[in-house]
């Protein structure tokens, strides 16, 4: 989808016709999702709210390109509930009210960016090795992978993987968007 | 299997805890010690981070970068979107459908009638300053610095003496504070500006918070709202109005909302 796209330049813009498809087709399923991880009503709207507002930003600002509307941001307000209930995780308090909104905002926007980064870059593997990666990744036991993709051991299992990741790892470096992770 | 490879499997095994205690504290030691190789098993981490449903990348951001990204946020167009979005769903909320009013206007003439005898009867005095100021001095909604991981000894002192009420210890710590642009600078200024504030040196709460609205911190802003704050206690209504005028005029400004609402009562 282009920025110049009738549907893109509507939510620019902001018309009524649009936001109404947006409001009535779109969010149903994020108040599903967010509902179904321990979500309120409130939050799932707020959520929604702050993910057009991202959109918005990254739409008219930065060259996004999305296959497709719906699907992105349902990705971003997946995201930035996940974020929201790390968070929460990490530091057992409401931190919600204690940071200013807009740097809050543009943390996760940065981190949205590198997330698609990430996700771009995976799409350009092959696809065993995102089937691979996708498994390992998600912590799934070497012994099912071994089973899964009929390897003869689990070392080799292993070094399908080391390649598979370094050469994932290797994409994401060399893109300029990348930013080195600080620890 | 080469170096990197064998490098890789270790810390493929320290993220599957299949290491020994030994290993472990080994491997520790190591990214300790070596930034490089800390950065590697960064790398994975984030990795498994984007994978894992419940976890999230923390990223530590460039100031410089973080700054220009809020200055997008915070642009005209984009405040004045946030707003018609909300406007749209407060019209327009499509999971509660529009219904007309029920009544015809004999009643609603009844209606208006009743809700302005009821304005007469229970009109609410007007509140004191003081009052006011009960109601809005709420010390809790300051940020805390300890849960922030990279909070520095200083700033974490600083925050027992707060909460402890140690006021005087506060402001002995003032001359620690150093300047930057992220949340801990301005969270250190505020702690300190309350401090006077509460022991009623309202002079140098005032000129704290300035120079914190004066500084290149992200959180600025949020020197004017307790600056309102301190003129409230002061009973200096002029210029606690003045203040308010301007955050009620940001709507990206710390309690923007607060600020409207208690703007109004003042009136």
């Amino acid at each position: 989808m282009h920025k110049e796209d009738p549907f893109i330049q509507g939510f620019l813009g902001g018309e009524p016709d649009i936001l109404h498809k947006i409001y009535t087709q779109y969010f149903p399923a994020v108040r599903g999702y967010i509902l179904n991880h321990d979500g309120s009503d409130a939050q799932a709207e707020d959520i929604f709210q702050n993910a057009l507002v991202l959109l918005f930003v990254k739409l008219k600002h930065r060259k996004l390109e999305i296959q497709s509307f719906e699907n992105y941001l349902f990705i971003v307000c997946r995201n930035m509930w996940r974020r929201e209930c790390s968070k929460k995780r990490v530091t057992n308090v409401d931190t919600l009210p204690l940071v200013d909104e807009t740097v809050d905002s543009a943390q996760f926007s940065i981190e949205q960016g590198q997330w698609d980064l990430y996700k771009e870059k995976f799409q350009e593997l092959s696809e065993n090795c995102r089937k691979l990666l996708g498994m390992t990744l998600k912590k799934v036991a070497y012994k099912e992978i071994v089973a899964f993709f009929n390897y003869s051991s689990e070392t080799v299992a292993r070094q399908r993987v080391f390649k598979c990741k370094s050469r994932l790892i290797q994409l994401i470096k060399k893109d300029s968007r990348y930013l080195r992770l600080k620890i | 299997m080469n170096e990197e490879e064998l490098e890789y499997q270790m810390i493929e095994r320290y993220f599957l805890d299949e290491m020994s205690e030994e290993e472990r504290s080994d491997f520790e030691k190591k990214m300790k010690e070596d930034p490089e190789f800390k950065e590697r098993v960064a790398m994975h981490t984030f990795l498994h981070q984007m994978e894992d449903e419940e976890a999230w990348p923390d990223l530590e951001i460039d100031t410089e970068e973080l700054k220009n990204e809020a200055a997008l946020f915070r642009e005209e167009d984009t405040v004045a979107f946030a707003e018609k979005l909300k406007a749209f769903c407060d019209t327009e909320q499509p999971s509660v459908p529009k219904k007309g009013l029920p009544w015809n206007r004999k009643w609603i003439g009844a209606v208006a009638a009743l809700l302005l005898l009821a304005l007469f009867v229970f009109y609410p005095k007007e509140p004191s300053l003081s009052e006011l100021y009960n109601d809005y001095q709420n010390w809790d909604n300051l940020p805390s610095l300890v849960t922030k991981s990279d909070a520095s000894d200083t700033l974490k002192e600083l925050e027992y003496r707060f909460r402890d009420s140690n006021y005087e210890g506060v402001i002995d710590m003032a001359d620690q504070i150093h300047f930057s642009a992220n949340s801990g600078y301005a969270q250190a200024s505020l702690y300190v500006g309350v401090a006077y504030l509460e022991l009623g040196q309202y002079e140098a709460a005032i000129s704290q918070f300035d120079a914190l609205i004066n500084s290149e911190s992200l959180d600025f802003h949020k020197g004017f709202w307790y600056q309102a704050l301190t003129y409230l206690k002061k009973e200096d209504k002029e210029n606690c109005m003045g203040v308010l005028e301007l955050i009620s005029e940001n709507p990206t400004y710390f309690m923007h909302m607060e600020a409207k609402a208690l703007l109004k009562k003042l009136r």
